[in-house]
């Protein structure tokens, strides 16, 4: 039995396909594992130095027949990466279209629908891009006219928005294609405080991700408790991570 | 096309496992941002077609105000802290993954681009939601509050650092930015500071920079009317103002001519005592309009607000065509318009100011003596003839601005003051109400207040009646008033009833005056008879007889005495009346000049029911005429006391069959003490060159019928410049 210390980047999915299990689950689910199974119930969100045990490959030997056929089933397991593109309401993205790259595996559609965007890849592949091209805001329009100068004024005059020279803001109506640099593997468990903030960064908070709190992340954390209508916003993690974990990994 | 780059951190998916990764692009918006008290509230606007999951409220109006900053006890004109009209500022933001970067709270007035305050939103007023904007530095230090008092860290244009009437409509907005799209990058509300409405007051006497009692005798009357009453308030329809102006000719003149009767001594004396008119000072409450609409007292909403004080010349037409036609002199050219005596007579019409420019002083709790507190100053474009005045904002006279008003001396004279708020501008710079159109300038309602009509008079006392008897019968001066009104001259009594002559004195006083005629003059006059107690005429003189028996007594033959009256005008009854009259009068004079009041200004007036007791025979003879009254020379009068001496009552005159009546008379020779002469021609003279020509029934003539001031007449009586008026009417219009 080897040790095998978390490296960013990795899994179960990915140390067991590195050390040559086919199947996640017989480096997972074994005894030797059993307390970090405990503390990390999902498989795929490790933290960097995690200790996995790397259990000894056990020979098998099997007796065959000269000119006989023996068939071998070999137990090789896919692995994913699934990305959901919604709103802050859960409400998917209509992107014009989505391009995800992860190796050699890519994903292309132009008319997605629901928001999921699902690849197979090599559970060693740590790194992937994904382009989403959306489409253009509706221009804001014209303000209307001016009501006519009453003469004379009443009390209160009549407001006129074009005598206000305040300078508006340019309309954002161009369409916007945004690229996301995955790191995949990456992503923490929600138990550790890096793992919710990567989560927080996810949806765009423009938190810093580290390992502990201070003042900046505590007002993004706010933020998402103010998202939520958290009646108490206290800015800690441990006061989102359950809702965070779910509102983010789940569909 | 707009480009975003962003990391990810991502899990993967075991075979068994469902979990998966949720990104977001970024998303932000303003949804609103609005003004509230209780229900009513201000409407949030946004770019058309702008976005955002939630959608803006909709509730309030374009037309939401309130009042900010401090109110005062309206009773008690002092700081009531428990009125307040305080405001919550509301905004909400879509703003789920905090992707606003920036969003600042920007106040902007109209006309200008940039903002006249602004405030970055911190940390937490950028979350997710709905909020209440905080303001810890509210005028209520040390405690940071949710609602706004109006107050906001700027004092260049807003001296108090309140949003004020002055900078009305105000646009309140948010403005955000972010990464990513957005279309609703900006949301803003309007509210107004407004004016309720305007109440003028009268100023206090303190506020009147002259300080003799003489110079602030008419408004002193104004507040506190003679025989009592309520003071008139600014509003009453009619008023009017009184210049004290005893004038009167110099003594020295005798009854048919003096030179001021034709010169312009009137105009100048009277310039000379009025000057450029007398000081009424003219207050006007602002009244700020809260957000329920009710008027209150907030001094500091106020600011700078200009407030545009304009004058109307009301005069109006006469029955005169006289006085008309000069009323008329560029009554459609001057600035403003009208029939108020025009500053080339002497008035102001087009002329001197009628709200002279003031410094003022800064706030205090006490007023300062002769001293006008409030800034005006003359700068109001084309409109020449106006003003603006500023407000105080603290302490006595808050919420208050005012001016000093200063209508010429001319008697008839009317205007009409109106103030308006005159902050609203088409431009952001010249007032709106900058033109020189005639009044009145378009304006609500609500943003002006206007006085009634202010009429000039001259006020000229009868300040002394003096009788010989209590059986002498009263002139009734209102019927002489009277005459002067078409002058807008009122004749008053303030004689306070009429003094009767003591016995003893009238005796000897009498003696005194007979002691100047000639010996054989004194003999009409019968030493040994009380001249008190045998009646209430003014001498007792002998008949004819009897005095031509007490001249043969003193020694002439009755030849002698024959000739004597025959040269000396006593042939006869008529003669003999008339020759004691030449007699009497000057002694009368002299007589009721011991009881000559000096100490005010003003007309006596002496009385005796005929001049003497051989009147009476005289007029049953034959026709008789009879100068029933005289301007005296009175040797106590001067150019402020005068006297009339009146000897014929009413009684008398009817007795006796006199025509005309006793106060006409008085009209007439009280125009003479007023530097009124005859009309040509009249006792030989001609060409007096002071009289409307055209007719011929002026009080100062001896026309028998009905008698009114002619034009010219009116209009001396009135203060006008005689030298530029002309003795037709139609010569004096252009």
């Amino acid at each position: 039995m080897a040790n095998y210390s978390v490296d960013p980047g990795d899994c179960f999915a990915r140390i067991a396909a590195k050390k040559g299990f086919f199947n996640y689950r017989t480096v997972y689910d074994h005894a030797d594992n059993a307390t970090l199974k405990a503390s990390r119930p999902n498989p795929n969100q490790l933290v960097e130095d995690d200790v996995v045990k790397i259990p000894d490959k056990t020979p098998k030997t099997i007796n065959l027949n000269l000119d006989a056929t023996k068939k071998f089933v070999l137990d090789r397991r896919m692995t994913k990466l699934r990305i959901l593109l919604t709103d802050a309401k859960k409400t998917a993205l209509v992107p014009l279209n989505c391009m995800m790259t992860v190796g050699s595996a890519k994903y292309l559609n132009t008319a997605l629908a629901g928001g999921l965007v699902e690849l197979t890849i090599d559970p060693e592949e740590k790194s992937g891009e994904l382009v989403v091209h959306l489409k253009a805001l509706a221009a804001p329009g014209t303000p209307p006219a001016d009501p006519p100068l009453a003469n004379p004024p009443a009390n209160p005059p009549v407001v006129r928005p074009g005598e206000f020279k305040d300078e508006l803001p340019k309309p954002q109506d161009v369409a916007l294609v945004v690229t996301w640099d995955l790191h995949i593997g990456s992503l923490e468990p929600k138990a550790v405080v890096r793992g919710s903030l990567q989560r927080l960064f996810n949806l765009t908070y423009p938190t810093p991700v580290r390992k502990d709190e201070n003042d900046k992340t505590s007002h993004f954390v706010k933020g998402y408790q103010a998202l939520k209508k958290a009646a108490n916003k206290t800015g800690k993690v441990a006061d989102i991570q359950d809702e965070l974990e779910t509102f983010h990994d789940n569909p | 096309m707009a480009e975003l780059n962003r990391k990810a951190y991502v899990a993967r998916t075991s075979h068994d496992q469902k979990h998966l990764n949720r990104l977001t692009v970024p998303e932000w918006g303003v949804v609103e941002v609005r003004l509230k008290k209780g229900r009513a509230g201000s409407l949030s606007h946004r770019l058309p077609g702008a976005t955002t999951p939630r959608a803006p409220s909709g509730a309030g109006t374009d037309s939401f105000n309130f009042a900010p900053g401090p109110q005062l006890d309206p009773v008690k004109w002092t700081a009531d802290t428990a009125r307040t009209d305080r405001v919550t500022v509301l905004y909400d933001l879509h703003n789920p993954f905090l992707n606003i970067t920036k969003a600042k709270l920007q106040l902007f007035r109209r006309f200008y681009d940039d903002a006249i305050w602004e405030r970055e939103l911190t940390d937490d007023e950028l979350l997710d939601g709905p909020h209440d904007v905080q303001f810890g530095w509210d005028y209520v230090a040390g405690k940071a509050r949710t609602d706004w008092g109006g107050y906001f860290d700027e004092s260049k244009r807003f001296p108090d650092g309140f949003v004020t009437v002055e900078h009305s409509p105000y646009k309140l907005r948010i403005l955000a930015e972010g990464p990513g799209q957005s279309n609703a990058q900006v949301a803003w509300t309007y509210f107004h500071v407004l004016i309720d409405h305007l109440e003028l007051e009268w100023g206090g006497e303190e506020s009147i920079p002259s300080s003799d009692a003489e110079s602030r005798q008419p408004f002193h009357e104004l507040l506190h009317p003679r025989g009592g009453g309520a003071a008139p308030v600014p509003t009453t329809a009619n008023m009017k103002i009184y210049l004290n102006s005893a004038l009167f000719g110099s003594s020295g003149w005798f009854h048919d001519h003096s030179d001021e009767w034709f010169d312009n001594t009137l105009y100048k004396q009277y310039k000379s005592m009025w000057g450029k008119g007398p000081e009424i000072p003219i207050f006007c409450k602002i009244w700020i309009r809260d957000s329920g609409g009710r008027p209150v007292i907030a001094p500091l909403a106020i600011g700078k607000t200009k407030f545009l004080w304009d004058w109307e010349s009301r005069a109006g037409a006469t029955p005169s065509a006289f006085v008309n036609n000069a009323q008329n002199y560029d009554v459609n050219v001057s600035q403003p318009t009208g029939q108020n005596c025009h500053d080339d007579r002497g008035g102001k019409r087009g002329g001197d100011p009628v709200f002279p420019e003031q410094d003022g002083y800064s706030a205090r709790d006490k007023l300062k003596s002769d001293d006008f507190p409030f800034k005006v100053a003359a700068d109001v474009g084309s409109r020449k003839w106006a003003v603006y005045s500023y407000a105080w904002r603290e302490k006595a006279l808050a919420a208050k601005t005012g001016v000093l008003f200063r209508p010429s001396r001319m008697a008839g004279d009317k205007y009409r003051i109106t103030v308006y708020a005159a902050h609203e501008t088409n431009d952001g710079e010249k007032p709106r109400l900058e033109v020189n159109t005639p009044a009145p300038l378009p304006i609500d309602p609500s943003l002006k207040a206007m006085t009634g009509d202010i009429e000039v008079w001259r006020r000229v006392p009868m300040i002394r009646l003096v009788k010989k008897t209590g059986g002498v019968v009263n002139l009734t001066f209102a019927n002489i008033a009277v005459y002067y009104q078409a002058a807008f001259l009122d004749l008053v009594d303030d004689t306070g009833g009429a003094t009767i002559y003591p016995s003893g004195d009238w005796n000897t006083n009498i003696a005194d005056a007979v002691s100047d005629w000639s010996s054989k003059e004194q003999l009409i006059v019968d030493s040994t008879v009380n001249q008190y107690t045998s009646g209430n005429d003014g001498i007792f003189l002998r008949t004819p007889a009897q005095f031509r028996a007490a001249m043969i007594a003193s020694g002439k033959t009755a030849a002698e005495t024959t000739t004597w009256m025959n040269n000396n005008g006593m042939s006869n009854i008529s003669t003999y009346s008339k020759t004691a009259e030449n007699l009497v009068r000057p002694a009368l004079v002299k007589v009721f000049d011991k009881k000559f009041r000096s100490d005010i200004p003003g007309v006596n007036v002496s009385q005796v029911a005929v001049v003497h007791n051989q009147v009476a025979p005289a007029a049953a003879a034959g026709p008789y005429s009879i100068v029933d009254g005289q301007a005296a020379n009175y040797p106590s009068a001067d150019r402020n006391h005068c006297g009339f001496l009146s000897m014929l009552d009413p009684t008398q005159r009817m007795a006796l069959g006199f025509a005309s009546t006793s106060e006409i008379t008085a009209a007439h020779e009280f125009g003479h003490h007023f530097f009124m002469p005859h009309p040509a021609p009249v006792n030989g003279e001609s060409g007096y060159n002071a009289h409307d020509t055209t007719v011929n029934n002026c009080v100062m003539s001896y026309n028998p019928g009905a008698r009114v001031f002619c034009g010219l007449c009116q209009l001396r009586l009135r203060g006008w410049d005689k030298s530029e008026l002309k003795t037709t009417p139609v010569n004096n219009r252009p």
